[in-house]
């Protein structure tokens, strides 16, 4: 509940960093100067001490994200060379279980990506992770973009960092809606009339790879927001009721599935990649797709001819009940292990990254969007489709997570693998019961 | 010399180390663990019984066992039925030399790792790039052309499917091995009293390849229970839950879940099954220290 | 059966063409799925998509190449080094322990056999997690060690087994003959035993090697590094990585498949052997 308070602030505070745009990008970098010192090489603490090393552990694996992460080690290991850091790379799925693993290790990596919501919290309770507000100097904190920071709070304090934010978008092949005489759709209607307009001319509407179980739960929960009550959602998500009786819950799974029944999702969707659906969407293969757009640059502007694509809001169903000005927004994390014997040399190194230097180039080579506010709005260094999905952010009043990583694990559990069950055997009504009695289970068990 | 007693267990102790700590002790815990709520990363809280509980009100719990059950019905039917059959054809005399390559042949997919094999049959099976789906359209079955892995009532068929094509040559060869210990005047006699091919499989075959049945039977029972490999590989217990399995319940419950516990539990159930089916085997085989069994045929 | 100069009924000759091609159908069947993914190796990816039964535009070894370079020959190595040490250790601690079993007469030797012999029913899933403790415990999780270890308890019991009923039969007179001159019971072990064991020896590493090779739960949960992992995860995580190359991972199957069946087909009389001693499977 706070969380949403926390982002709609952060958000708005987006929104101002935007709209201003040139002149608000410079005026900020005053306070980022701390950290630009400890980068220059050798003033800051661990630099003098004795030889440290430490275990940085994150999840991007792809060739063109790699070689940032890399550089980024190697220049920091270059300026302070007492300091020496084993990177580890596990990319995303196997992520989940690694790090559970690695936890309960007699190694624990020092510093590790992690997702927030549920993730942090979970860590956090269970002292898995260190709290950051002793280790951090306020002018470190200062930086950050105070609203998208407290992403990174349990009980207001703080046990990690946000790295960037995460929306998701509809992509679209420019080429493709011209030559069927397509225009952006607005309302859930005009998008189905679309997706029916291409899948009769022999195209396939849209990619999505479900076999993780993650990608359709995101429709699922954009289409949450705007099918229940902004305050239910709430409730029932956060287990303060843990109701989920909202008609609104089935409406939503039934719009998803009438798309599958419809024909609109590529073959073999259940068991297919995400990764695989963003290849089909960028080859070319597929009209649409729906991606976060801390995705676009890796997967899409890389691979793809520069202005063949472009992006626009998932539409909005009219008439719906839920809050049609919310969307779903999530932030990824940086936390130090509890167990780390480093914990400052760590937070010199995230220093270093979150200097202005380091995230300009972050949001140049990765398309991240920055959560350092003298960063946050500079488009100098973005790409047309980003500052679009920016200019929609902005537009939005409050956020809430994705379920898979907002709600409590085990719960959203039982809710996404129905999700993938949804398409061939259960109905959506049966995964709502499972889902509420999973919550049950829960709640009883707090 | 041999009344030694020390220097006996001076040879036994790596052996009795390795075993105790690695499956007695470890068993032991397992079961110590499951009456804890805890994860890799906190402490561990007294819960009694309540993962086992909460373990028979799980469906998931039961899709998975009856699953296992599945994999046991279709296992048995084709690596021992079905192999027995392939075995007894292959030693007719008149097949003999293409008998020696085919069984060669078919034994090859046991050797490769059900990693390797699940991969293979998630390619092969893939609606965007595997050939089973071109095959079947262009032979005009392009209405069973489905997402085989993605839907919830074939992705379990399919996984149970790619471990008997990579076992059924592994046990038609120990049924080969059995039939060829057949003297031949048994065959010959039968042959005399007028038995045709079919009856003397029935009637000179099969009772004489008795305990090799047995243990292949046996075996595969427990191997049924033990899958996790292909399973994972392939499907990962889904879509959603519809093709998990007791191993892959464990798997995510404890590494993915943070349900250490209740992972526990679900690992004592699977101990439970296959504990009984070993004693079984062990039992019927007689197997014991004086060097009198049966199990080799 | 003298089916030379005997006149077969149509029947007969109807049921085995039948037969025949029965079978032509199922080694279609067994090899067709491999030579698809041997063959796939050498495609690119848009070959793949769009034409799966055709033979690759051009034979070339860049996947293969690609594969070997992108991480699977440090697999590889360790999957050899870990199943050679593996299979060598567990033939050892084996035999061992198959020798006073066979031949010592004490009063525990039966409680000790179903001992060892018992666990053997352990599904490797049961004790997954203690052991992820009892590693970490002992300072063994992720290293060489810890899994060689656990692979060599968990080989011992069938080992052991297929030794001792090979020890059981072997003639106790010779022995008996050496021990007058004074031999140690070590001598006799190692100088006449083990030399007249070398078949049964050689069946029980191939099964531990096989085993060891293909394994992929315990590298999944008892390594932590990607330096100690071993061919089959390696094979795995290459499936979960952004923008699989489909031609690698196809390439990367056939290369770890090759050294089992190459070790198979130079040893089928070893493999087949130990299979029937005991014929548990794994």
């Amino acid at each position: 509940m706070k969380r949403t308070i926390s982002m709609i602030l952060a958000i708005l505070m987006i929104a101002a960093a935007f709209a201003g745009c040139g002149s608000e990008a410079a005026a900020p970098s005053g306070s980022g100067a701390p950290t630009e010192s400890s980068s220059a090489g050798g003033s800051a603490p661990a630099a003098e001490g004795d030889a440290v090393t430490f275990k940085f552990m994150h999840q991007w694996a792809e060739e063109n994200r790699l070689p940032y992460w890399e550089n980024l080690v190697n220049s920091y290991m270059e300026a302070n060379p007492n300091v020496t850091i084993e990177t580890e790379v596990v990319p995303n799925e196997p992520y989940k279980e690694k790090i559970r693993v690695m936890l309960g290790g007699n190694d624990v990596p020092d510093l590790f990506f992690t997702w927030d919501g549920e993730w942090v919290s979970r860590f956090a309770k269970n002292k898995a992770i260190t709290e950051l507000d002793s280790l951090m100097s306020d002018e470190f904190k200062a930086s950050f973009n105070q609203g998208i920071l407290t992403t990174g709070q349990v009980d207001g304090v703080q046990y990690s960092l946000p790295i960037r934010t995460c929306v998701n978008f509809v992509l679209y092949n420019k080429q493709i809606f011209a030559d069927n005489n397509i225009t952006i759709p607005t309302t859930w209607d005009e998008f189905m009339a679309v997706c029916e307009t291409l899948k009769n001319a022999g195209v396939t509407p849209i990619a999505l790879g479900n076999a993780e179980g993650w990608a359709a739960a995101h429709y699922v929960s954009a289409l949450n927001v705007q099918m229940v009550p902004w305050q239910t959602l709430n409730d029932d998500y956060y287990l303060v009721t843990g109701d989920f009786t909202d008609p609104g819950y089935v409406d939503a799974m039934n719009l998803l599935k009438a798309m599958n029944d419809k024909g609109y999702f590529m073959d073999g969707m259940t068991s297919t990649s995400q990764n695989i659906a963003r290849e089909m969407f960028n080859a070319g293969q597929t009209a649409m797709i729906y991606d976060q757009c801390a995705s676009f640059k890796t997967y899409y502007l890389d691979k793809m001819e520069a202005d063949s694509w472009d992006v626009f809001a998932l539409p909005v169903v009219e008439g719906a009940k839920g809050d049609l000005d919310m969307m779903v927004a999530w932030v990824d994390q940086f936390a130090v292990s509890s167990t780390s014997q480093h914990p400052d040399a760590v937070i010199d190194f995230l220093e270093y990254f979150y200097n202005e230097e380091n995230q300009l180039q972050m949001q140049k080579e990765l398309g991240f969007v920055s959560t350092i506010s003298s960063v946050t709005g500079n488009t100098e260094n973005s790409f047309p489709q980003l500052v679009a999905a920016m200019e929609i952010i902005n537009k939005c009043k409050g956020f809430i997570s994705v379920i898979d990583l907002e709600m409590d694990g085990s719960v959203a559990s039982v809710y996404q693998s129905g999700i993938q069950e949804l398409f061939t055997t259960k109905t959506a009504e049966q995964i709502m019961e499972e889902v509420r009695a999973e919550a049950a289970r829960v709640k009883a068990e707090q | 010399m041999y009344k030694n007693t020390r220097g006996a267990y001076l040879y036994l102790i790596p052996a009795i180390l390795l075993v105790s700590v690695f499956i007695y002790i470890a068993v032991g815990l397992n079961f110590y663990y499951s009456l804890f709520r805890w994860n890799t990363y906190s402490e561990k809280v007294w819960v009694g019984l309540a993962n086992y509980t909460r373990l028979f009100q799980d469906g998931n719990f039961w899709t998975g066992l009856k699953n296992n059950l599945l994999f046991a019905v279709i296992s048995v039917t084709f690596q021992v039925g079905i192999a027995l059959a392939l075995a007894a054809v292959l030693e007719q005399k008149w097949l003999r030399r293409f008998g020696g390559f085919c069984r060669t042949v078919l034994f090859v997919p046991s050797l490769l790792s059900m990693t390797v094999v699940g991969l293979m049959w998630q390619l092969m099976l893939n609606p965007n790039m595997g050939f089973v789906n071109k095959a079947l359209k262009a032979v005009g079955l392009g209405a069973i052309a489905i997402d085989w892995l993605g839907n919830a009532s074939t992705a379990i068929f399919c996984v149970i499917a790619s471990s008997q094509w990579q076992f059924v040559g592994y046990t038609m060869m120990l049924f080969i091995v059995a039939i060829q210990k057949i003297p031949d005047d048994f065959y010959e006699a039968a042959e005399i009293d007028g038995a045709n091919a079919i009856q003397s499989f029935f009637y000179v075959t099969v009772p004489n390849v008795r305990e090799m049945t047995l243990l292949n039977l046996t075996t595969t029972l427990i191997g049924a229970f033990k899958v996790f490999d292909e399973v994972y590989v392939m499907t990962n217990g889904g879509p959603g839950r519809a093709s998990e399995v007791l191993g892959t319940l464990l798997f995510r419950s404890g590494f993915r879940e943070d349900a250490m516990g209740y992972a526990s539990a679900v690992g004592a159930v699977i101990f439970v099954i296959t504990f009984a089916l070993s004693i079984a085997q062990i039992r019927m085989f007689k197997i014991d220290s004086t060097g009198q069994k049966g199990g080799e045929g | 059966m003298k089916s030379h100069g005997i006149r077969l009924s149509p029947t007969t000759v109807l049921l085995r063409v039948l037969a025949v091609i029965l079978f032509c159908i199922m080694l279609a069947g067994a090899l067709y799925p491999m030579y698809w993914v041997a063959m796939s190796g050498f495609k690119t990816t848009t070959e793949l998509l769009i034409s799966p039964f055709k033979l690759p535009s051009a034979f070339s070894l860049k996947n293969y190449i690609g594969v070997w370079k992108v991480g699977i020959s440090k697999f590889f190595l360790n999957s050899v080094f870990i199943t050679v040490s593996s299979a060598a250790l567990t033939a050892v601690v084996s035999a061992f322990a198959a020798f006073p079993l066979s031949r010592y007469r004490f009063k525990m030797r039966g409680f000790w056999f179903m001992f060892l012999l018992c666990g053997l029913m352990l599904a490797p899933q049961v004790s997954l997690i203690s052991n992820y403790k009892i590693l970490q415990a002992l300072h063994l999780y992720d290293s060489y060690l810890g899994l060689i270890l656990v692979y060599t308890a968990f080989r011992v019991p069938y080992t052991m087994f297929l030794m001792w009923s090979y020890f059981m039969t072997t003639p106790k007179d010779i022995e008996e003959a050496a021990c007058i001159d004074g031999c140690s019971s070590f001598m006799i072990f190692w100088k006449m035993l083990i030399p007249m064991s070398k078949p049964i020896m050689a069946t029980g590493i191939l099964l531990t090697a096989r085993y060891v090779w293909n394994d992929f739960l315990f590298s999944l949960i008892y390594t932590e590094s990607a330096a100690l992992k071993t061919i089959p995860y390696g094979l795995n995580s290459l499936k979960g990585e952004s923008g699989t190359d489909w031609g690698q991972l196809l390439a990367g199957m056939t290369i770890s498949s090759i050294p089992i069946i190459v070790l198979f087909i130079c040893t089928q009389k070893y493999f087949v052997r130990g299979l029937t001693v005991g014929a548990v499977k794994g």
